[in-house]
């Protein structure tokens, strides 16, 4: 609906992308913890899933994760998700993945309300 | 425009703080009954309607910024279909919902102009109206920081309600009284004098209990979302305390100040001396009240920063304090120790000058002298070289993969100075299997190894080895130091001494999801077996048959042969049948990784529940353990009272 939006909504839009994006640098309290497959790691087998312990419960709404081939193109089933069984864990699965090098990107929101967002890359010989 | 979020939220906690102590003052100073004192009633509470809807437009405010945030995409803040997500599909959403519904019931009622000329009335109508705005203040914790920690959520979230409501009572507190003072210091509130006295002396009581319980309160808080020193001095969330504690500072001298002198001389005899007093209450309130909404804004930037305790801190010192120095050093014992004893002495005697009031002065004086010679003699052995990373956290986990790589890397770039085992061969450099090496932080290391040392012909390897490689680097560092520490780990378990943590590693088994070593922290001890066939054949064997036997006292056997083959499993034989897990990939890095613990072509090793190794079996396969002894070590692990901590996936 941005096209049909009133020029004024759009300058509010634009003043708050602003304030969003010096908001989103210092905010963010969820750390990853461990990532399986390891950050920056090299793996002789294709991994079938991604895992992301994270250290504090995770916000299944808008906690995601995508995984990246060197192309950029997404290449995980789509089906990224915090686990029931375990709030602080975001896991994807993967369909079988050629050797190349691979970019984990994930996005997440904390129960204390803040974004945090990073990036790893992995390695299949 | 982060401005726009941080006064949002700065507006919404300060009305919300605000909105209590103006109802708890109103309660505390009682009914009014001079006109004066009906006028000051009513101020406030015109103050209050105003308030609450300044919370409820920040709060609205406060939610559109951070629905954009959520969605990450500026426009969703005008999107009402992706507001409503926010607030109904997420446990902040839902706070903000229950808070500002008990606002929008606050507001109502508040907007109600209902007759409370009677005692009673005016009573419930303030209590109805303090109970509500205590409510949504407490309700703050339900979605902050406090909340995020685990274990111990409730504890956290109760501490945390005890601060914000401490902060209501005496900061809302403050804001409140001040008027009916000034009103009262002036010509014609004279008949509100004795309701402000007693308000202020009645305040003063409740301001010093709610002072305490925000200290305490603070203090706790601040041991868990800080955490270390580090933490304090090299994080904005920390750097923003200390900022907090320096505003604190002033408002509690203007508090003494307020309690010992001016409120004793508010009952001075003569009426000019009691205006004149009123008159310094009031500005002295003031100005505390000034101050208190500048901590308050530190505060609100304090819960838009990543809590020390998760964050990176930059140390900002070039030097830090190790009593590991001692250890290392041990001429320099007594040095610290005597000026241990003296800082000590000099705190006793600070605690005195408190105490007695005579001669408080030179007692004091001497006090703080003997803090200072004690410090002066006692901590500059302690000092040793610190860098911004000190702290770092590093990229990349303590696994026999990292470990392996760093190996490979250590023997391209550093070996040809440090020597392949790191002893430096005969160079003068610092063995790196060392205790003082392996008690360096794992962020000097890195500082060390980034930028190199200019004086000591260290070269820097910041553009020559990836970030993660330089890590994998420092993890083999710290195995060089554990395998030498490991030489003292025998055959038997020593009770209370867990300190070797056992790499983790990927257990790959043919065709199966692969799991990891760290799997089995907090269930069962690991038995694990590096094997070379056909050498080792006879003893695999062995295991096998006492298998069940291992398996019922808690223990797994995760075996590693040298080699990684598919056909690992089959080269082992049907019979008697192998069911424990035999690692088909990855064999060279855990196999490399664990040799440096225990070399030679079969070895053992008992890792413990928590992950640490606690016995290595080294040697001939004829010199393995029977299934008893094997049983007899878990016996002796399962006397520990009070089992280690779980070891963190990073080296420090």
């Amino acid at each position: 609906m941005e096209g049909t939006a009133p020029v004024s909504a759009r300058r509010v839009g634009l003043a708050l992308a602003a304030c969003v994006l010096t908001a989103t640098v210092a905010a963010g309290h969820a750390v990853l913890q461990r990532a399986e497959p390891r950050v920056e790691s090299t793996l002789k087998r294709a991994p079938d899933e991604v895992k992301l312990y994270f250290s504090e419960r995770l916000e299944p709404a808008y906690s995601s994760l995508r995984v990246l081939n060197d192309h950029g193109v997404q290449v995980d089933r789509r089906d990224s998700r915090v686990d029931r069984a375990n709030p602080a864990l975001l896991r994807a699965t993967l369909p079988p993945l050629p050797p190349g090098t691979y970019k984990v990107l994930w996005r997440v929101l904390a129960i204390d309300a803040d974004v945090t967002e990073g990036a790893f890359t992995f390695r299949i010989e | 425009m982060r401005a726009l979020l941080l006064t949002a939220l700065w507006s919404h906690l300060a009305s919300s703080v605000l909105l209590v102590g103006a109802f708890f003052m109103l309660l505390l100073a009682g009914p009014p009954r001079a006109t004066t004192a009906r006028r000051w009633d009513g101020t406030v509470v015109a103050g209050a309607r105003l308030l609450v809807l300044v919370a409820l437009g920040s709060g609205i405010v406060w939610l559109l910024v951070r629905t954009a945030v959520f969605e990450n995409r500026p426009h969703a803040a005008l999107e009402p279909r992706a507001v409503w997500h926010a607030v109904l599909d997420t446990w902040p959403g839902l706070v903000w919902l229950a808070r500002h519904g008990l606002l929008v019931v606050l507001a109502a009622f508040l907007a109600i102009r209902a007759n409370v000329a009677d005692s009673r009335n005016w009573i419930a109508a303030r209590g109805e109206a303090l109970v509500l705005a205590m409510l949504a203040l407490a309700l703050v914790s339900g979605s902050s920081h406090a909340a995020a920690i685990t274990p111990g959520t409730l504890s956290a979230v109760a501490v945390d309600v005890a601060h914000l409501l401490g902060t209501g009572v005496w900061l809302g507190g403050l804001v409140a009284l001040a008027p009916l003072l000034r009103a009262a210091s002036r010509e014609a509130g004279a008949d509100a004098r004795p309701y402000a006295v007693l308000a202020a002396r009645r305040f003063s009581r409740a301001a010093l209990i709610a002072m305490l319980l925000l200290m305490a309160s603070g203090v706790m808080n601040a041991l868990a979302q800080v955490e270390s020193i580090a933490g304090l001095a090299g994080t904005t969330h920390g750097r923003l305390l200390l900022a907090k504690l320096a505003v604190l500072a002033p408002i509690l001298v203007l508090a003494a100040v307020n309690r010992t002198r001016i409120l004793p001389a508010l009952s001075a005899p003569d009426a000019t001396v009691g205006r004149s007093a009123m008159r310094r209450l009031t500005a002295f309130v003031g100005l505390e009240a000034v101050l208190a909404l500048v901590l308050l804004a530190l505060a609100a930037a304090m819960t838009l920063t990543t809590p020390a305790r998760h964050g990176e801190p930059v140390w900002p010192l070039p030097f830090r304090l190790s009593p590991d120095v001692l250890r290392d050093v041990p001429a320099t014992r007594w040095r610290a120790l005597l000026g241990s004893q003296l800082a000590i002495a000099g705190v006793v005697a600070l605690i005195a000058s408190l105490v007695v009031r005579r001669r408080r002065a030179p007692v004091l004086a001497g006090a703080l002298a003997l803090v200072a010679v004690g410090a002066g003699v006692g901590l500059p052995p302690l000092v040793v070289d610190a860098y911004p990373t000190t702290y770092k956290r590093p990229l990349v986990t303590y696994h026999a993969g990292s470990i392996a790589s760093g190996m490979a890397t250590y023997r391209e770039h550093c070996a040809a100075c440090h020597g392949a085992t790191g002893a430096g061969d005969g160079r003068p450099l610092p063995d790196l299997r060392s205790a003082p090496t392996s008690r360096r932080h794992a962020g000097e290391l890195f500082w060390l190894v980034s930028r190199g040392g200019p004086g000591h012909g260290m070269p820097a390897f910041e553009g020559r080895l990836s970030e993660a490689q330089r890590w994998h680097v420092i993890n083999f560092i710290r195995a060089l130091g554990a395998a030498e520490g490991s030489k003292t780990i025998g055959r038997q378990v020593e009770l209370d001494r867990a300190w070797l943590i056992a790499p983790d590693f990927t257990v790959a088994v043919g065709p199966l999801a692969p799991g990891a070593l760290r799997d089995h922290r907090g269930r069962r001890l690991v038995l694990l077996v590096l094997y070379t066939l056909p050498d080792s054949r006879a003893r695999m064997t062995e295991l096998a048959r006492s298998y069940d036997v291992l398996s019922v006292i808690g223990v797994e056997i995760v075996a590693v042969p040298t080699h990684a083959s598919p056909e690992a499993i089959a080269e082992l034989g049907a019979s008697p049948p192998v069911l424990f897990p035999i690692v088909t990939d990855g064999n060279a890095d855990i196999v490399e990784t664990y040799r440096m613990f225990a070399p030679g072509p079969h070895a053992e090793l008992l890792i413990d529940r928590q992950g640490y190794i606690r016995a290595i079996w080294r040697g001939e396969t004829g010199r393995m353990p029977q299934a008893s002894a094997v049983q007899a070590q878990v016996e002796k692990l399962n006397e520990e009272k009070s089992p280690p901590p779980f070891p963190d996936d990073h080296v420090h």
